[in-house]
């Protein structure tokens, strides 16, 4: 059986792939959640069937061109092909002859980012023992640009003049899932929800007055009516994990400013940024990596958040607070998001005078002896407790 | 009634106010006829109001009416001819790079990719009853 946890991306460069490569999907890629093991090829056979056999993956994905029974990869070289078919379109008849690969893929989740292959290829992959399919029926339309305007390079963003980003994103959040820890099913939902998220902002939303909108409806709403899945729906390839996360915005120290022997409250928000939740963590706070505290968390929900804090009395100078998410259960899918440093600067005290003593004179006479008031001296106290002091000194004197 | 036309024409992308949206008595309409006719009180007026209501509550089924799939066509084909576009596909018997001129062709002629984009269009015109 395949390795849970695998994944190789075959990422051609030639005849216009790249547009969805170098933007897409290597940055599913560099994404990945940490159990993962990702592994990208170049997209030429040789280096895909050694990665097939060196990783033997649980998902292989796949950009390349398409026929219904053949897809192709780097230079337009054959690499899975269902013998018997013919595939009639474009007033062309293209014709399959032979069974190429078909028997590769038992036990894997096969998504291939190409034209036409879920007629026939999909449904003979797993018929030939792959646990899933993921692709589509007919063109897959993955960009555009009004002839007025010069032909986007990779990985220019949509604008009003063309796209050649949206259709190859919303494809991107299949796989996207499934390392995740989504379902096959769960993959495909999340597909047809960002086709449905592009085709709102181009219908009702910001860009819906964009000179080429009026075909990017169209165009989107044709690649999610030909999006099909074959298989498993309910299989899960990859772990399914919490994504606890703690950024600097997320630390509140109060007082702000804390002056030297000050108590200092330090509190943190900790996101579960994943779709599963976390069962328990431990929360530490570190003082120039010195633990002052420690929160333990009974369990965070998929998309919620908890609260962690501690008190630290300030000591004069400069110091790292850390703030670490630590002991996830689960285990963490991103353990890179767990940890944050702030920098604290704390200033000396500052110097409380002391006070000369003190002379007062109470300039009203001392009615009982005739006298003046006599001279007093006290000793260096609070100018207001001194005051008091004098009040009452004279007052009596 | 009106208000409700209105108000729908107003939310419209600003390419669709003169792009026909519906078809009544082998007649297509755009939606600023629509409003022209709604406003203005005529007995066509009412029936077309009558149809965008139809059609709005999915009444009668786009995809199963022919005439739906003609003001698609027309709709796509209008497009092409006043804006062309190119598309870039992953089809490995062919270019990459599909041309309006092309698009055009394959619509005229009922090839796949043309038949394909118009019943794509067929649904984008029902979001469009449905904004």
């Amino acid at each position: 059986m395949p390795r849970k946890d695998v994944v190789v991306f075959s990422e051609p460069s030639c005849c216009d792939i790249n547009y969805l490569t170098w933007c897409i999907t290597r940055k599913v890629a560099e994404e990945a959640p940490a159990p993962v093991e990702v592994h990208e090829t170049d997209g030429t056979v040789a280096e895909n069937d050694r990665a097939l056999e060196d990783f033997d993956p649980v998902i292989f994905h796949s950009v390349g061109h398409g026929e219904c029974c053949l897809h192709t990869v780097e230079n337009r070289e054959k690499y899975i092909e269902a013998g018997g078919y013919t595939c009639p379109h474009y007033g062309e008849v293209f014709v399959c002859d032979e069974d190429l690969r078909l028997g590769r893929f038992v036990g894997r989740v096969v998504h291939l980012t190409s034209c036409h292959t879920g007629k026939y290829l999909g449904p003979e992959l797993v018929e030939h023992g792959a646990r899933a399919f993921i692709g589509y029926d007919s063109y897959f339309i993955f960009g555009w640009y009004l002839e007025e305007t010069e032909k986007p390079s990779p990985c220019t963003p949509p604008g009003p003049l063309q796209d050649v980003r949206s259709p190859g994103d919303a494809d991107a959040e299949g796989v996207r899932t499934l390392l995740n820890g989504g379902s096959v099913e769960d993959a495909i939902n999340a597909m047809k929800a960002k086709f449905e998220e592009y085709i709102e902002k181009y219908t009702t939303g910001e860009w819906k007055d964009w000179p080429a909108a009026e075909f990017a409806r169209t165009w989107l709403q044709h690649d999610l009516d030909h999006l099909v899945v074959y298989g498993d729906l309910s299989y899960v390839p990859c772990s399914r994990l919490p994504d606890l996360a703690v950024a600097p915005e997320d630390v509140v120290i109060t007082p702000e400013e804390p002056a030297e022997g000050e108590e200092v409250a330090i509190a943190a928000i900790v996101h579960n940024a994943g779709l599963f939740d976390a069962e328990s963590a431990n929360v530490r706070f570190y003082i120039d990596g010195e633990l002052i505290g420690e929160t333990v968390l009974d369990g965070v929900e998929a998309g919620g958040h908890a609260y962690a804090a501690t008190k630290w009395m300030a000591v004069r100078g400069a110091h790292t607070l850390t703030v670490s998410v630590e002991e996830v259960a689960p285990e963490d899918a991103r353990p890179e998001n767990n940890v944050v440093e702030i920098s604290i600067e704390v200033p000396p005290a500052p110097e409380v005078p002391a006070l000369a003593p003190l002379l007062i004179e109470c300039l009203f006479p001392r009615v009982a002896y005739g006298t003046l008031t006599p001279r007093m001296k006290l000793a260096a106290v609070c100018p207001r407790l001194r005051c008091l002091a004098e009040t009452f000194f004279c007052l009596i004197a | 009634m009106l208000e409700k036309v209105e108000r729908w024409v107003s939310r419209l992308p600003k390419s669709e106010l003169e792009m026909p949206i519906l078809e009544l008595d082998g007649v297509l309409y755009t939606p600023l006829d629509i409003l022209e006719e709604v406003r203005a009180g005529t007995e066509l007026g009412e029936r077309l109001q009558e149809r965008w209501e139809e059609l709005r509550r999915g009444i009668r089924t786009l995809h199963n009416d022919e005439t739906m799939y003609e003001l698609a066509r027309v709709r796509l084909l209008k497009r092409l001819q006043e804006r062309p576009v190119r598309i870039m596909t992953l089809t490995a018997g062919m270019p990459t790079e599909i041309t309006a001129e092309q698009l055009i062709r394959d619509i005229e002629t009922g090839g796949d990719l043309g038949e394909s984009l118009v019943k794509a269009e067929i649904k984008v015109v029902q979001r469009m009853i449905r904004i």
